[in-house]
């Protein structure tokens, strides 16, 4: 059995969006999915789907790709945005566009109960957000809720609480993956903006751990038990040498924030999880079942594949090197406990 | 009797093994008039410009007690007097005979903001080291220092660095990472970088956390609020630095640049590389001045100090060291004397076996082109073989 925790699926074209907004939203500016200033040259996406439609855009195609090809069973869908676009309230109406076009064009036709989904929202917008949480919650293949990696704020501060309460009381994940589009951010790296694609593309999931780092400090997990975040665009190889320091000064700091009453790392377990990616990993593979055994990150890692970017990564490659139960926890395991997804609710 | 303070006339150094180098030490100014009457006479005035704050530094993303400790270890206040690290006698009885230091390399801390005034503040620190430290108090060349360059100024940091190039006890360029948004790989840096390899000394570079909020970058998600999250996340300023100096093609433009990531972790190296020899080998068409795998690059161009070691369980620890396999590139460092100092001690049982006299020694003295004998302090007994 395989799940895979991470596709993108596509409008057809980009302006497709424009038929699941109101009136007052249909005329706006709003960026492509690739208009971003970090596009992979060449484009995003695997060349071969270029074409017949965007890449990833028909759910036949896709599901023929993930299922008969890749033999997962099922797929967590996860649609981009359009980035953090200073109009924050156009940007949740963008949300629930992209909401609306996934339940409308892959979740409601698909009988075979294979396509999972996401609930969009905007951290820019809490209000919003709490809401639209609230409107998609109760539908049966929304299985989490999707924010973007991107935010001028991390997520421990204290103004998102209500999205991640909402979301932790509805028992859905909240998934934290790069948008597209075009919005106001910081540069993406710590040194600032990165000269080229692959000093954008290796770095920029790492700052998945800034977020972590805050949820954990700033105490959200500890008042949240059900909490659950999933970072989507791995990242998770820096997991142990950065949580192996948060520990080393929490010990020493501790007197700051007193509601962290346990190791950082211990909360991992009850509310991380990170989806594979084509970037994590040891290059040599006799060393990647040990790796995974650091930081016990074989509890936390999900295949994904990320379908259908240029870096989409197959199951073996995935789990080159693992060990079978290692295997098992990665390609199903994990995301059958998370999303309550079993063999038999295939059918 | 003689003790550091005060050797007896007939005091006659031995000759003791290098055994242990340290490659992060803070020395202080005394005061501040001090550090002032090594500067230029029309900048006296302008360097320091204090209004009407009262407090020395300040100490956002505070350590443990900052109000009272500035950060530095309690016990390291010189009995004479002045700050932890003002005096290098007392350094010397603490750092070097009490914990067992060979060599130390001192790196001053300072930062201003106009680039001119930087360039001013960074030469006035190296005509205070050089007197105070590295003159006659350094009659046993135990200890080594760091040309302080401004970032913000690349000529004028390659300037100030012919300046100093012959000085027999400075051993390596010392820079920011706060970097104001440009990162190592860029042009920007190219004339600092061809100083300093053309004289062969190293670029060390040192995080400060305790600097104003401008000097602190701006975190790709947001900035932490507590310094325990703001530190952790911190290495994440090397790792951009690292994968822009490889990207961005500077080992290609500069092949004897060597730069020394300080205070910044290194666990974090191994996964780095493979994540940037990964993404080299897809897109190896983004990067045609990139000619060789990053991580061979890594080996080559970047060394590591050690300290702060993250105090996990130590069977794991070596376990990890020794997956990494980067034993040629740690140099064990203290911090001294700041609060969050690593003794020798404690830090060298950390290391996987084979690789712990490389890192206690070995790396820092090939580095630098270190001697393998110095002097003996008053009441330092030689290491047992």
């Amino acid at each position: 059995m395989i799940i895979d925790a991470n596709v993108q699926p596509h409008f057809r074209y980009n302006a497709e969006i424009r038929k699941f907004l109101g009136p007052a939203h249909k005329l706006r500016s709003i960026p492509d999915v690739e208009q971003q200033w970090y596009q992979a040259p060449g484009g995003d996406y695997r060349q071969d789907l270029y074409g017949n439609g965007y890449p990833g855009s028909d759910p036949d195609t896709v599901a023929s790709h993930l299922f008969t090809d890749g033999g997962a069973s099922h797929a967590i869908l996860n649609p981009l945005t359009r980035g953090n676009i200073a109009d924050y309230l156009l940007n949740s109406r963008i949300c629930a566009a992209v909401n609306d076009w996934l339940l409308t064009r892959w979740l409601e036709p698909d009988d075979s109960g294979r396509f999972l989904g996401t609930i969009r929202v905007n951290p820019e917008d809490v209000k919003g957000a709490v809401a639209e949480i609230e409107r998609l919650a109760g539908h049966p293949k929304m299985v989490q809720v999707g924010v973007p990696l991107q935010s001028r704020e991390p997520y421990g501060k204290p103004m998102f609480e209500p999205i991640w309460e909402t979301a932790a009381a509805h028992n859905l994940p909240v998934a934290v993956h790069i948008n597209g589009g075009n919005g106001v951010d910081h540069a993406p790296t710590f040194a600032g903006h990165a000269y080229t694609y692959p000093g954008y593309a290796a770095f920029m999931p790492l700052n998945s751990f800034v977020h972590l780092a805050t949820l954990i400090i700033e105490g959200t997990f500890g008042r949240i038990p059900g909490l659950r975040f999933v970072f989507a665009d791995g990242g998770y190889d820096i997991l142990t040498p950065l949580i192996w320091r948060l520990d080393t000064f929490w010990m020493s700091m501790r007197d700051q924030t007193p509601w962290v009453d346990r190791y950082p790392s211990e909360y991992l377990r009850d509310h991380v999880r990170f989806c594979s990616s084509a970037f994590d990993g040891p290059t040599d593979a006799a060393l990647a079942e040990r790796w995974l055994d650091f930081s016990d990150k074989a509890d936390l890692l999900m295949y994904g594949s990320g379908y259908p970017h240029w870096s989409t990564s197959a199951p073996d490659d995935v789990t080159a090197g693992l060990n079978a139960e290692q295997r098992e926890k990665v390609l199903w395991r994990n995301a059958s406990d998370l999303y309550s997804v079993t063999e038999g609710s295939l059918t | 009797m003689t003790t550091v303070e005060e050797r007896a006339d007939d005091f006659v150094a031995q000759d003791i093994a290098v055994t242990i180098v340290d490659t992060d030490v803070h020395p202080l100014p005394v005061s501040g008039e001090v550090l002032k009457s090594y500067a230029p006479a029309e900048w006296k005035d302008k360097l320091w410009p204090t209004g009407n704050a009262v407090s020395p530094v300040p100490h956002f993303y505070d350590t443990p007690d900052s109000y009272k400790t500035m950060s530095l270890r309690v016990d390291a206040a010189p009995p004479r007097g002045g700050v932890a690290g003002s005096d290098p006698e007392f350094a010397a009885k603490q750092l070097l005979v009490d914990a067992g230091v060979s060599i130390a390399m001192l790196e001053p801390m300072c930062d201003a903001q106009l680039p001119h005034a930087e360039h001013v503040l960074k030469a006035t620190h190296n005509d205070w080291l050089a007197d105070v430290w590295l003159g006659e108090n350094n009659w046993h060349g135990r200890w080594r220092g760091a040309i302080s360059v401004t970032a913000q100024d690349p000529h004028a940091a390659a300037r100030e660095i012919e300046r100093w190039a012959g000085h027999p006890y400075m051993a390596e360029v010392l820079m920011t990472p706060q970097t104001r948004g440009i990162p190592f790989g860029s042009p920007h840096f190219d004339p600092l970088y061809e100083a300093a390899a053309r004289n062969n000394l190293p670029v060390a570079t040192h995080l400060m956390g305790q600097t104003p909020f401008e000097l602190i970058p701006i975190y790709p998600v947001g900035n932490p609020a507590h310094w325990h999250d703001f530190f952790a996340s911190w290495p994440l300023l090397y790792v951009s630095h690292l994968m822009s100096l490889v990207f961005d093609g500077a080992f290609d433009r500069h092949p004897d640049l060597r730069i020394v990531f300080v205070e910044g972790g290194f666990t974090w190296a191994m996964p780095v590389m493979w994540r940037m020899d990964r993404i080299w080998q897809q897109r190896r068409g983004d990067l045609p001045h990139v000619r060789r795998k990053p991580s061979d690059y890594v080996r080559e161009h970047v060394r590591f100090t050690t300290q702060p070691l993250e105090d996990v369980n130590v069977a794991m620890y070596r376990e990890y060291l020794e997956m990494m396999d980067l034993g040629d590139c740690l140099m064990f460092s203290t911090d001294y004397p700041h609060w969050s100092y690593d003794s020798p001690e404690w830090a060298v049982r950390r290391f996987p076996a084979d690789q712990r006299e490389r890192i206690m020694r070995g790396n820092a003295t090939a580095l630098y082109g270190l001697p393998s004998t110095v002097k003996a302090l008053p009441g330092e007994q030689p290491p047992a073989a």
